[in-house]
């Protein structure tokens, strides 16, 4: 059997698609992996792709807007997670962590986040990012107030009511 | 006439080791039956949170995984976790 007759057996009547074992074809065009994820333990085998949304959390009381949201994206193990918390009232949420992040960060070391930007802070700050640690679904924040050879507030509280935090991070996961 | 319909089902659920509980909710567009879309909306729960508003079955497996030791060692995880 040619490579051109492999592929050929993939591509779909319409000629337009790549179905993999499982997959489910919509509207356009590309290449479609089963619901679940049937892992490769093979290190060049792409074996996974999703996409959709979830939302961020704070805990406790804490209410939000109609626009907070959450999306990612999963090609492979690995993820990438964006985000645009508003918060509305903190009540007794969280003044330092977002949780509710749709994977568990597999990686032996915190991965770091980035913030693009933010309004109404709890304190003013010249440097902010955040860390999901290993093992977990949330991540905490990290900041500097001042001029600084290092991070100076670990699990830094940023969180307050009325704030806006927009950030990413892609970290691996196992599922 | 062509029937649209939408149903969420929740389609995936996965207990970590640690006893994070991860679910995944699927919205399915059927049209006359047969689903012509598809999208996901993803949720965490870690051991001992409060299980207010969640579906039933993920309720049910959060109680069964999350035990005692299960909870306390979750809780010593992440309280030793400082960089």
């Amino acid at each position: 059997m040619t490579n051109a007759v492999y592929l050929a057996s993939l591509v779909n009547s319409s000629g337009s698609n790549v179905t993999l074992s499982g997959g489910v074809v919509g509207a356009g065009t590309g290449v479609a992996f089963p619901a679940t994820q049937s892992a490769s333990s093979n290190a060049n085998t792409l074996d996974d792709y999703e996409e959709g949304t979830w939302t961020p959390s704070v805990g406790g009381t804490a209410s939000y807007t109609v626009d907070n949201v959450g999306t990612y994206t999963k090609v492979g193990r690995l993820v990438t997670c964006n985000f645009d918390l508003q918060i509305n009232l903190i009540g007794t949420g969280s003044t330092s962590s977002i949780t509710n992040f749709p994977f568990a960060n597999t990686f032996s070391a915190p991965v770091t986040g980035s913030v693009s930007y933010y309004t109404n802070l709890g304190v003013a700050v010249n440097f902010i990012a955040f860390y999901i640690n290993n093992g977990v679904t949330s991540i905490n924040f990290v900041a500097n107030t001042a001029n600084s050879v290092g991070v100076g507030l670990n699990g830094f509280a940023a969180l307050g009511t009325s704030t806006r935090v927009i950030g990413a991070v892609t970290y691996p996961t196992s599922t | 006439m062509s029937t649209l319909t939408e149903t969420k089902v929740i389609d995936q659920i996965t207990v970590t080791e640690n006893g994070i509980v991860l679910y995944r909710e699927a919205t399915r567009i059927l049209k006359d039956g047969e689903q012509i879309a598809q999208t996901y909306h993803r949720t965490s729960l870690t051991p001992a949170q409060d299980l207010t508003g969640q579906p039933a079955n993920v309720v049910a497996i959060c109680n069964a995984a999350w035990t005692e030791e299960v909870v306390a060692a979750y809780q010593a995880q992440v309280a030793q976790q400082g960089i």
